[in-house]
């Protein structure tokens, strides 16, 4: 991050304090700044003139460019009370400081000795964002030349050490800067805030390099990367897809923007057999001829959030969904999501019915803002809560991801305790309460701007886009792998313990306690197929709380590949009804207690068609021990075979009840007939025609599993239902 | 006579593994004590070792005096000292029938179905001694060495406090009730005890070596290292006194000399999995995680259900980027009992 402090005119002011820069760097000071005059180049006329020539050039730029900073940079302050980043006032300025840096770079070579120049290349650099790491050299030769070189050198100066990570240096030279804003501290409290600011971050920086995470982060490879800018990644909650930015040269329209870049589209890659295929860009609908960027994707993938920027609406996101193969038109959200102000990065909660986004529109605690919307009954987004503190400060948050575990939010913010610019924070809902952000430290923070950080259900792997000198050009995607807390090994010893008996004992090994890692966190996935045909089918998979009879959420597989994903935060115990058209619906039940780590679970659907002699087991349907009284947490399952009764007038169906092989055989056929007859009451009760249903009690005559397990008598005491005519 | 009996037996029993115990009579100088002859020769073979021909004296003692009950007894322990235990235990239930009062026979027979791995008739045995003479100390030791080994740790730490008393220079006694102390998690005790031990018999590389382990669980490793260096000096070729120090210096972030002390152990006894497991760790710590994969597969091999080993390769396949590998081990040693590892299988898909 990068601020800017103040117009720099030249020939400088020179009643600054030089005597602290002497004391200071006094060995410093023995170099000299050459000038561009001809006494000092006899030999070189010409060149001399042509590198005249050149700083004159890029001096017109540099103003240009500074100007447009500095006008930007008043405006954001007035707004906003601080002192903003280059990338909060959008890198106004940057495109022709960028560009002076052609002309600056050329006069450098031919005399690299002059303070204003090195001064200028490496302010141009600060604030150009592929440019900031390599501005350190010349604001220190710079100062070295001259250290009076700029009122603001210092200032500087610790700036390129902060981003160098020399925390102590960088502290040293915003100490050094203080004091020359001090003899105006009225006129200066924006830039004394800044400073301080700074130096806490420096503070913090240090702190978090001392104790690094352990995590392997590594770029996504070639393949998936390009020489262009690549970016913005979003994944599945399975890790299986990913979609993200790109300014390759095959964007729609094959149009370079204002900054010589080809505009923004969005690609997808798939994980097969262990690596990422080549990256797809998407196409029209979602792709076109302007910048189109990721915002957000649901858990499931299917529904997809992008970013589109237009000066009239600060930029807004738009919606669209998977439709078998194909990605419906992105839609504009409406106006509790977008309005004049600029909105970003969208984050679906696991069961839809949350809208986390970022706003900076008024009346936020400050800048870009987290909100949410729930939806309404009517499934539209309600009007935007903001999120808050202690998410949101004065400063600006950005990249809001909510974890599909349904209590983990990560988020950047510049405010907070970051060691510069955006730094990544993660907080928790505890009893209804975000607790206070956790930086989530280095290496995954630097001192650079950190955003746009997603992870996977699994809480294991994060991705994000970072510009590191191992890429394959511009700005790459990375993994980043959480390896938590060090494992600890367990050692193994023994020892003499009985004087008389020669065997040793080996001495207990208690294993110390260690942090999980992993989410909270079931993933549900598969496929949906038709039983008969293989076809894969577009069905609704409905997750039911059966403890409070709650539809939590409702989703859809894919039309195309049948495909679909749930995410089951732990500490439910959920129904999972999965209903197409024509079919019986299909029912699962998971009980995933609190303390239940993260698992993937693939489960295959196959969903029978309404065919006479289609059995089907209600796996909801739950009875007081050793009692035929239907238990509260069966309400839901039973209003779905209802629901279907009802919609199929003609179905006559047979409800049998069955039972482990626990007990006596007569004692289990009277247990399981008139459990089967309970769910025959209930029915009844709801006005379906007696003549319609029959019970049955089949006791452990029809096991479906072994039962020598808890499993396998878990799996035949069940209720059934069969389909007799339609 | 008693007293005498029971310090050859003591004897017997503390220098060699069989713990034989013997008992003499005066044979009277006339030619009808031929038996008593017999049973003189054979308590000098038995003494030599010579079991055979022990058994042969006894035996031929019994023949010529059917009555003689200490023949029987000590006939017992010519067979306890071949690890024939089913004639061990007829000769002294022949002795014991004879005469139910000597406490030495019930010993006897103690000792007979303890080495038989009969724990149960053994403190039985054992119990009926201690009626007889409640100083028997060793019938209290082995007792309380029954007691200890079913992990009734309370009633064996009184057993061995018996012992003591009955017999106040008993470095076994003190030894075995540090132990019983220590899983008591009474750790000061122990290291009392071990150290009344070492002063009652400073050679005893055993007791060093619980010394230092009790202080390594004390977490004074200092102390653990000297004594378990204390415990190699004594015998050279302790390669269990090596493997915890090599834990010692681990523990106290002496990498190196726990690699030392690892691989000698190794070098004394190579089929030692502990060893290769725990080197494995110090190989991790350098960051060589191959060589811990390697040392870690080594334990394996020696012994395939060893869960901490799968564990441990787990966490070193983990730095080298091989998932499914982790995924495996982890799996493995959670199926093998691991809790630990039960956390660390929740990236396994």
């Amino acid at each position: 991050m990068i601020s800017s402090h103040s117009l720099h005119t030249f020939p400088i002011v020179k009643n600054i304090r030089i005597t602290i820069f002497f004391l200071t760097f006094s060995a410093c000071a023995l170099a000299q700044s050459i000038e561009f005059e001809k006494d000092n180049f006899r030999d070189k006329k010409d060149l001399l003139k042509e590198a005249k020539s050149n700083i004159k050039k890029g001096d017109e730029l540099y103003a240009q460019g500074l100007g447009e900073n500095q006008t930007a940079v008043d405006g954001f302050t007035g707004q906003n009370h601080y002192i903003p980043s280059i990338s909060d006032i959008g890198g106004r300025g940057s495109a022709q400081l960028k560009a002076s840096l052609e002309y600056y770079y050329k006069a450098q070579n031919f005399n690299p000795d002059n303070a204003e120049l090195n001064y200028k290349i490496g302010f141009a650099l600060l604030n150009t964002p592929a440019g900031k790491s390599a501005a350190l050299p010349y604001l220190e030769k710079s100062f070295k030349l001259k250290p009076d070189v700029s009122p603001d050198i210092q200032y500087l100066l610790g700036r390129g050490y902060q981003l160098d990570m020399q925390w102590d240096k960088a502290i040293a030279a915003y100490t050094a800067y203080l004091p020359m804003l001090n003899q105006k501290a009225s006129d200066n409290r924006m830039k004394i805030i800044d400073v301080n600011k700074k130096m806490d971050e420096c503070r913090v920086g240090k702190e978090l390099v001392q104790k690094p995470e352990r995590v392997f982060i590594d770029n996504l490879g070639c393949t998936v990367n390009s020489k262009f800018p690549d970016y913005g990644p979003l994944i599945s909650a399975d890790e299986n897809m990913m979609i993200f930015t790109s300014r390759k040269d095959n964007s729609t329209g094959l149009k370079l923007d204002e900054s010589g870049g080809f505009y923004e589209d969005l690609y997808v890659s798939y994980f097969n057999n262990g690596s990422w295929s080549a990256p797809v860009n998407m196409g029209k609908p979602i792709n076109t001829e302007d910048h189109d960027a990721t915002a957000g994707l649901s858990p499931d993938g299917q529904t997809l959030y992008i970013y589109k920027f237009s000066m009239h609406d600060g930029g807004d996101i738009f919606e669209c969904h998977q439709d078998g193969a194909n990605w419906t038109k992105p839609e504009r959200m409406g106006k509790n999501i977008n309005s004049s102000a600029h909105e970003s990065t969208v984050s679906l909660s696991y069961d839809g019915k949350r809208l986390y986004f970022v706003s900076d529109k008024p009346g936020g605690l400050g800048n870009r803002d987290i909100y949410y919307c729930d939806l309404d009954p009517k499934g539209k987004w309600g009007a935007p809560i903001n999120v808050g503190a202690p998410i949101n400060t004065m400063y600006a948050e950005e990249g809001v991801f909510i974890h599909p575990d349904g209590k983990t939010m990560y988020f950047s913010s510049q405010g907070h305790k970051t060691m510069g610019g955006f730094d990544i924070f993660k907080s928790t809902l505890v009893d209804g309460k975000w607790t206070e952000p956790v930086n989530l430290g280095y290496p995954i923070n630097n001192p650079d701007d950190d955003v746009f950080f997603v992870i996977s259900g699994s809480g294991r792997h994060g991705y994000y886009a970072s510009l590191k000198g191992d890429g394959c050009g511009e700005k790459d995607i990375y993994k980043i792998t959480f390896l938590g807390p060090e494992k600890p090994f367990a050692l193994n010893s023994e020892d003499n313990l009985l004087a008389s008996v020669t065997a040793p004992i080996k001495e207990r090994v208690i294993a110390p306690p260690v942090e999980i890692k992993t989410a909270a966190l079931t993933i549900l996935k598969g496929v949906i197929t038709d039983a008969l045909t293989g076809k894969p089918l577009e069905a609704t998979i409905e997750l039911v709380d059966n403890q409070r009879n709650e539809v939590i959420a409702s989703f859809k597989s894919n039309s195309a590949s049948g495909k679909y994903l749930v995410s089951l935060p732990a500490g439910k115990n959920y129904g999972i009804a999965v209903k197409a058209e024509n079919y019986l619906f299909h029912s699962e039940n998971f009980d995933i207690p609190n303390a239940a780590a993260f698992q993937e679970v693939t489960k295959d659907i196959r969903l029978n068609n309404l065919a006479v002699g289609t059995k089907i087991v209600l796996r909801n349907i739950f009875f007081d021990f050793d009692k035929s009284t239907l238990r509260p947490e069966s309400t839901n399952e039973l209003e779905r075979l209802t629901k279907l009764l009802n919609d199929v007038p003609t179905l006559k169906i047979e409800i049998s009840g069955h039972t482990d092989n626990k007990g006596s055989a007569d004692y289990n056929q009277r247990l399981s007939e008139s459990r089967a007859k309970a769910v025959v009451d209930y029915l009844v009760g709801k006005g379906i025609a007696a003549d319609r249903l029959q019970f049955k009690g089949y006791g452990l005559t029809q096991p479906m599993a072994g039962n020598d397990t808890d499993e396998g008598r878990q799996l035949n005491r069940r209720t059934e239902f069969k389909v007799l005519s339609k | 006579m008693h007293k005498i009996l029971r310090k050859t037996a003591l004897f017997l029993l503390l220098s060699s593994p069989a713990f034989a115990q013997t008992d003499t009579v005066k044979a009277k100088m006339v030619d009808e004590q031929e038996a008593e002859k017999y049973y003189n020769i054979g308590i000098d073979h038995l003494n030599a070792k010579r079991s055979a021909e022990a058994l042969n004296a006894f035996t031929k003692a019994i023949e010529v005096k059917p009555a003689f009950e200490k023949a029987y007894y000590n006939r017992g322990l010519t067979y306890l000292d071949m690890g024939q235990y089913k004639p061990a235990a007829d000769d002294f239930n022949k002795a014991i029938e004879m005469n139910p009062n000597n406490d030495s026979y019930f010993f006897g027979l103690g000792q007979t179905r303890f080495q038989e791995g009969a724990k149960d008739a053994a403190l039985e045995s054992y119990n009926k001694a201690i009626v007889l003479n409640p100083k028997n100390a060793e019938a209290c030791y082995y007792r309380g060495v029954i007691k200890f080994q079913k992990e009734n740790y309370s009633d064996a730490a009184a057993d061995y406090t018996l012992a003591i008393q009955a017999k106040p220079d008993y470095a076994y006694a003190y030894n075995d009730r540090g132990s019983a102390r220590r899983m008591l998690n009474d750790l000061p005790g122990a290291i009392a005890d071990y150290s009344k031990a070492l002063e009652l018999n400073s050679g005893l590389a055993f007791v060093c070596n619980n010394l230092g382990s009790v202080r390594k669980m004390n977490k004074d490793y200092t102390g653990a290292i000297d004594a378990y260096t204390k415990a190699i000096s004594l015998k050279p070729d302790y390669y269990i006194a090596y493997n915890n120090r090599g834990i010692a210096r681990y523990e106290s972030g002496d990498f190196k000399g726990a690699m030392e002390d690892y691989t000698k152990a190794i070098q004394l006894k190579a089929d030692y999995a502990f060893a290769y497991n725990n080197r494995a760790a110090v190989k991790y710590k350098q960051r060589d995680y191959k060589g811990a994969v390697d040392d870690c597969s080594k334990a394996i091999q020696l012994n395939n259900a060893y869960g901490y080993a799968y564990m441990n390769r787990g966490i070193s396949e983990e730095m080298l980027r091989e998932e499914a590998a982790t995924c495996r081990d982890m799996l493995k040693a959670s199926d093998l009992g691991v809790e630990q590892a039960k956390n660390y299988t929740g990236i396994c898909k």
